[in-house]
């Protein structure tokens, strides 16, 4: 709160052409713009760091040693090891890099269906537009994990099976917004009084309708993310995703389920915090991006 | 130039009650008709359709005797009441107001629009000095014709006067036509030469 009424403050008392430049910074303390793009960036480049990590990584790192099972967390193996002797580190790294590389194929898979079907639906309106509908319904009646289930399971398991199922069936909610905000903008009466100073469709789209409806959009797939990825990491778990060779975050917490009674805690502990860290820092990019790209909280 | 409504009947599709039926209007360059009404007699309608924000159910709309363009500068052109909801609110107010054309600096100022305000979003204005901008970006050349709906009825009685003053000028200068859509006669009075009351030539 302080924040926003410094920098109310600070817009109220700059004047004429002072606007446009640099709001001034009291001290130290970043505006809240600069502080948003600096958490987007940081979280965005973690990500993107395990991602590509997991992507070139040697597969000894995460290979079997039976000398070493279940070894405790230590420099060496700093999240401990498990009943193979794999390290859980590099295993979870690697795990992570999976899920991640799930979920952007996810994310723009469906979210192009959903921008496909959003705009159709709104431009189109009449039958299309509920055809559509009753499809988006259709899928959002069903419950998610039963859907996954079985489109995995009809795709033989597996990584394909599971990017499939993943990739087909987070496209409803998205539509329903582009769907909102493409209806929105094309009723407004700016996007009339444009037509009626002479604008081309082409200029209208590009000018007024593409800029209302991105926002929505790019925010939407940035948080498909997360879900897709605890998707991927709950199919996974439940024995229809990766087979139990490949390292993936759901695989390796199932695993871990047989160990914890007996009190290897260090094998689901840290796996299960690197998939909530980035899950929690995509729904935070999303979330900032969001304040970042809204004109009313853009210039605080 | 002149700007006509011939045998216009509008309703919203299908069976609903006329709005409009057989109402005929003729604005010449250099009118000014003040539209005037009891609230949902069609006052609004009639400028929307005028305008060419509505096509008529039947009748026509007539520009020197033809349609008015749909592609091209429409040059009979509305300024509508709420000014918040005519701009885009991801424009900054430059942008929104050079649309069509380039207001010169004299305009500006004596729409009392300040340099600095151009370059803030549409949130961070009033909608008095919204509606300024509005009224401004459709004063291009190319218009020759105003259609103006209760465009000064958010404002205080200053800016009003204000608004209405240039408003004034500018038609005279350049001979626009203005219909004045309105509930306030002393207004009506002041601004038009010539009031019409919708419900006398709406046969519905």
């Amino acid at each position: 709160m302080r924040e926003q009424a410094s920098a109310v403050k600070e817009r109220g008392a700059a004047t004429g052409s002072d606007l446009m430049k640099e709001p001034r910074t009291l001290g130290p303390r970043m505006n809240t713009k600069k502080k948003l793009i600096l958490y987007v960036s940081l979280a965005g480049g973690y990500l993107l760091a395990v991602m590509i990590a997991g992507l070139f990584m040697e597969p000894e790192l995460y290979g079997v040693n039976y000398e070493n099972k279940f070894l405790l967390p230590s420099l060496a193996h700093p999240f401990g090891t498990d009943f193979m002797g794999r390290d859980m580190f590099w295993r979870s790294v690697k795990g992570l890099s999976n899920s991640i590389l799930i979920g952007l194929a996810a994310s723009a898979v469906s979210s192009i269906i959903a921008l496909i079907f959003g705009i159709l639906s709104a431009a189109a309106g009449g039958k299309t537009d509920r055809v559509i509908n009753w499809c988006v319904d259709c899928c959002m009646g069903l419950p998610h994990i039963v859907l996954l289930l079985l489109i995995s399971y009809m795709m033989g398991g597996g990584g394909l099976g599971v990017s499939v199922a993943v990739a087909v069936t987070h496209w409803p909610e998205l539509t329903r917004l582009v769907r909102a905000e493409a209806l929105q903008v094309k009723n407004a009466q700016y996007v009339k009084a444009a037509y009626k100073m002479g604008r081309s469709p082409f200029q209208v789209a590009k000018e007024h309708i593409v800029p209302h409806v991105l926002p929505v959009y790019l925010v939407g797939l940035v948080l498909l993310f997360p879900h897709a990825i605890m998707h991927e990491a709950a199919l996974t778990f439940l024995g229809f995703g990766f087979p139990a060779g490949v390292p993936a975050i759901g695989g390796i917490l199932s695993e871990a389920m047989e160990h914890i009674v007996t009190g290897k805690w260090w094998l689901c502990l840290f796996p299960g915090l690197m998939l909530l860290i980035a899950v929690m820092l995509f729904d935070l990019i999303g979330d900032k991006l969001k304040m970042l790209l809204n004109p009313g909280s853009g210039n605080e | 130039m002149r700007l006509e409504a011939k045998q216009v009947g509008f309703r919203y599709q299908g069976v609903t009650p006329w709005i409009l039926k057989d109402v005929d209007f003729v604005l010449e360059s250099g009118q000014r008709i003040a539209l005037v009404g009891p609230s949902g007699c069609g006052k609004s309608t009639l400028a929307k359709l005028l305008a060419g924000y509505l096509e008529p159910a039947e009748g026509q709309i007539l520009l020197d005797g033809k349609p008015l363009p749909k592609k091209e500068y429409c040059p009979a052109q509305m300024i509508g009441q709420h000014p918040e909801q005519a701009v885009n609110p991801r424009w900054k107010l430059k942008k929104t107001l050079t649309e069509c054309w380039s207001p010169d600096e004299d305009l500006l100022a004596a729409m009392g629009i300040e340099d600095e305000w151009l370059k803030r979003w549409p949130s961070e204005l009033s909608g008095g000095e919204l509606q300024r901008f509005c009224i401004a970006r459709v004063l291009g050349p190319a218009t020759k014709f105003l259609v103006c709906d209760e465009i000064s009825t958010m404002l205080d009685v200053i800016t009003q006067a204000q608004i209405w003053k240039l408003v004034l000028r500018i038609a005279k200068e350049r001979q626009l036509g203005l219909v004045v859509v309105t509930h306030n006669m002393a207004l009506a009075e002041k601004v038009c030469d010539q009031i019409v009351a919708l419900p006398d030539i709406n046969k519905r």
